[in-house]
């Protein structure tokens, strides 16, 4: 049973060399199969794993058998378990998705493969050295599969990528160097058994965690450190954007939680829930001002990592399930969004939202998988956004500024997308567009409505799916769960559709464009966003301190 | 002895981020590199000494001059806004 | 204690390269004497510990700490692959945009 644990990341590694004899065997079309096929057999592991780790055990594999204190350790218990199965699901469709496109030769998915396997074990490592490991081993295959078409923007997207995220690994590193200088440990349970004894009044420590969360932070594109996020998720074929956007920053933003909750250390949760704010406000809005469709779903990725993180920020029980399960709501529903948009530009070679209208009737199955996919976003019942978005606002209820701010976000996410859905409700065309069939493949369809079902499926009953969140993330600590379909709820979600029609028919009038053509203005080069991540950190190491010195108390 | 190769290892950062021609950048690069290795013995781990010579020193000059010998040598003058 | 500041300054050499260079090349150039500075860091703090090389012989005692070398290792041949990938970005950038100013390149991009 343990040996199970280190087939998952080593699984997708056989496979991906078998992509690479596909050059000389072209039409077995064997790099395909082989990758859908390591996935599959990921997902069956994962199954068996299912029966001891709903009992609450944590399977553990020793790698090469050197025990703990000297060895590396994998464990799989529930937390990584649901995260390891939803980035398995959204991988397959993505997979699935990408051998519709045809346009991607065997590389492709030896740098998928090998994407999957870092994320694997960034997942299920107990040690800080083998995450930092693996996040750079998913790191540069995001960066190759992030200008794996050639586009010079999506090179250039990759390269300032590549910059920044090299630079919050520096700093990740130089965590990883003060952790082991101050203690002496580097796995995972040996830095909880620490911390339980030490308690948390220690600035060294404070530092290594600092450095830990600004360097995943980056993957994790909260805001200040967002800044690469939108060009790399919107010029990035459109698997890789689903998968980028679905589970790459969550994988990340998971480590950082993991990370957390082992320090236990200055309440940098208070820190996190303005952070969440401002990240679900400032994303949405310019989400709102974007014209490039992709780009408009990459801003929504922050957004709601912004609601993600808000939520964490609670650090109750009830609002840290609340966030995992918006956490994997999200994944499903962004990367059905993004394979939606995906097809629509493939069978229209078309980006621009006011270039695009009327596929309402010319492709019903995208159209329909679409609007799953915005109602769930939006958070309409019966999704599964509304679920959780929902239990975020009953989280909330100590912090009315801080809802005030997600509720602001809720409008405007529904602006957003009824500016999007005009590409399949709006005016036709004026344009040539005869030559145009219309018909994507059966794959693409199916990848489409399989993660449909999933979005309905997932929200249709939230008390089950929270009362197995509960299990599995925070080990049974609930004792009663509110109730989602309060009056209130229902009300506020009321209230939200309105506003955010009355904003949307102020966006459509001339004040409302030069606004958004102003927001749209705005952008940082490079060398600033770099500054930007280096005045972040220093920010981070000053709050710090000053927490450490006691001249401020949360 | 640290302190000394630290400052020429100073020295040398400036001076490759500094020079207008790209090649002599990246030849100072190879020398800091060098020093890096040469400071990595005298700390008693000679191990990542010799990986840092033969990575540093080598295979990053060797990928960095193809890198100028496919684009160009001199750094552009940086232009007003 | 001088050469904690010493190391500290390279760290900020690094820094200041990255955000203040202009040339791509150059920036890749900083990237790399950052994640030096960071190696040379650590193998500084562990070699604090003893004063021998830690090759297991008989009658070798008061050894280095082995792991922070075994851990640099790993960092230095990350470091060289993103190097190299970095380097391949910029030769392809050059192909279409013709330079190799970050400033020119955004200026271009934002026009297409």
């Amino acid at each position: 049973m343990n040996n199970l644990v280190i087939l998952i990341v080593i699984i997708p590694l056989i496979a991906s060399f078998f992509c690479l004899i596909d050059k000389y065997i072209p039409h077995l079309q064997l790099a395909q199969i082989v990758s859908i096929g390591a996935t599959l057999i990921c997902m069956a592991l994962l199954a068996v794993l299912f029966p001891p780790i709903f009992r609450g055990d944590v399977v553990s594999y020793s790698v090469g058998g050197w025990k703990e204190p000297l060895g590396i350790s994998l464990h799989m218990d529930g937390f990584a378990w649901i995260s390891s199965c939803m980035s398995m699901v959204v991988a397959l469709f993505a997979l699935i998705f990408a051998w519709a496109e045809k346009e991607h030769g065997n590389l492709f998915y030896f740098v998928f493969l090998i994407f999957i396997a870092g994320m694997q074990g960034v997942t299920l490592t107990g040690d800080i050295f083998n995450m930092f490991v693996f996040f750079e081993i998913f790191s540069i295959a995001s960066y190759i599969l992030i200008a794996y078409e050639g586009k010079t923007k999506s090179i250039l997207a990759s390269f300032n990528y590549l910059l920044i995220s090299s630079l919050g690994m520096g700093f990740f590193l130089l965590g990883i160097v003060i952790l082991y200088q101050h203690t002496g440990v580097l796995s995972l349970n040996d830095i909880a058994n620490l911390m339980s004894k030490a308690g948390n009044s220690d600035f060294t420590l404070n530092l290594a965690l600092i450095c830990f969360v600004v360097g995943i932070g980056i993957k994790a594109a909260f805001i200040p450190l967002h800044i690469w996020l939108p060009d790399a998720h919107a010029f990035a074929p459109h698997p890789v954007s689903a998968i980028l956007s679905g589970i790459a920053i969550k994988v990340s933003f998971l480590a950082i939680w993991r990370i957390i909750l082992l320090f236990q250390a200055f309440d940098i949760e208070h820190i996190f829930l303005w952070v969440g704010a401002f990240t679900a406000f400032l994303g949405v809005i310019w989400a709102v001002a974007q014209v490039d469709s992709k780009k408009l779903l990459a801003y929504h990725s922050i957004s709601q990592i912004g609601f993600i993180v808000v939520s964490f920020g609670v650090g109750r029980p009830l609002a840290l399930d609340a966030s995992y399960y918006h956490l994997l709501n999200h994944a499903f529903f962004k990367s059905l969004l993004f394979l939606c948009i995906g097809s629509v530009i493939y069978a229209t070679g078309q980006r621009h939202i006011h270039k695009l209208g009327a596929l309402r009737k010319k492709m019903p199955t995208v159209f329909f998988s679409f609007l799953v996919g915005m109602l769930a976003i939006c958070g309409i019942p019966p999704f599964d956004g509304y679920a959780s978005k929902a239990l975020i606002s009953i989280s909330l209820n100590k912090h009315p500024v801080v809802y005030f701010f997600i509720f602001l976000s809720s409008i405007i996410t529904v602006t957003s997308f009824l500016k999007l859905s005009g590409i399949f409700t709006g005016k036709p065309n004026k344009e040539k567009t005869s030559f145009i069939s219309y018909k994507i493949p059966a794959k693409m369809r199916l990848s489409l409505v399989a993660l449909s079902i999933i979005c309905l499926a997932t929200g249709i009953a939230p008390h089950f799916w929270i009362r197995t969140l509960d299990t599995f993330v925070t080990g049974r600590k609930l004792d009663i769960i509110p109730t989602v379909y309060s009056l209130h709820q229902l009300v506020a979600t009321l209230l939200m559709v309105g506003l955010g029609f009355a904003l949307y028919l102020f966006i459509r009038s001339s004040p409302g464009k030069k606004t958004l053509r102003f927001i749209r203005g705005f952008r940082l080069g490079l060398n600033n966003s770099i500054l930007l991540v280096v005045v972040t950190f220093l920010i981070f190491i000053l709050l710090s301190w000053i927490v450490a010195k006691g001249f401020v108390q949360f | 002895m640290t302190e000394t190769i630290l400052i020429l290892l100073i020295i040398l950062g400036i001076l490759s981020l500094e020079f207008k021609d790209l090649l002599n950048a990246v030849i100072c690069l190879a020398i800091f590199s060098l020093l890096c290795s040469l400071l990595f013995y005298y700390l008693h781990a000679p191990d990542v000494a010799i990986a840092e010579a033969a990575v540093g020193a080598g295979v990053a000059t060797v990928i960095f001059v193809l890198t100028i010998n496919k684009t160009r040598r001199k750094e552009e003058v940086e232009e007003e806004e | 204690m001088i050469a904690g500041y010493l190391i500290i300054g390279l760290f900020i050499l690094g820094i200041w390269g990255m955000v203040k260079k202009d040339n791509l090349i150059k920036k890749v150039i900083a990237l790399n004497i950052f994640n030096s500075s960071i190696v040379i860091f650590f193998i500084y703090l562990g070699s604090r510990t003893g004063s021998t090389a830690p090759i297991m012989e008989r009658g070798i005692k008061d050894i280095v700490d082995p792991l922070p070398q075994a851990l640099m290792l790993t960092a230095i041949v990350i470091g060289i692959s993103l190097t190299a990938l970095a380097l391949s970005f910029i030769i392809k950038i050059y192909r279409r945009h013709k330079t190799l100013s970050i400033y020119k390149i955004q200026k271009k991009s934002e026009h297409e």
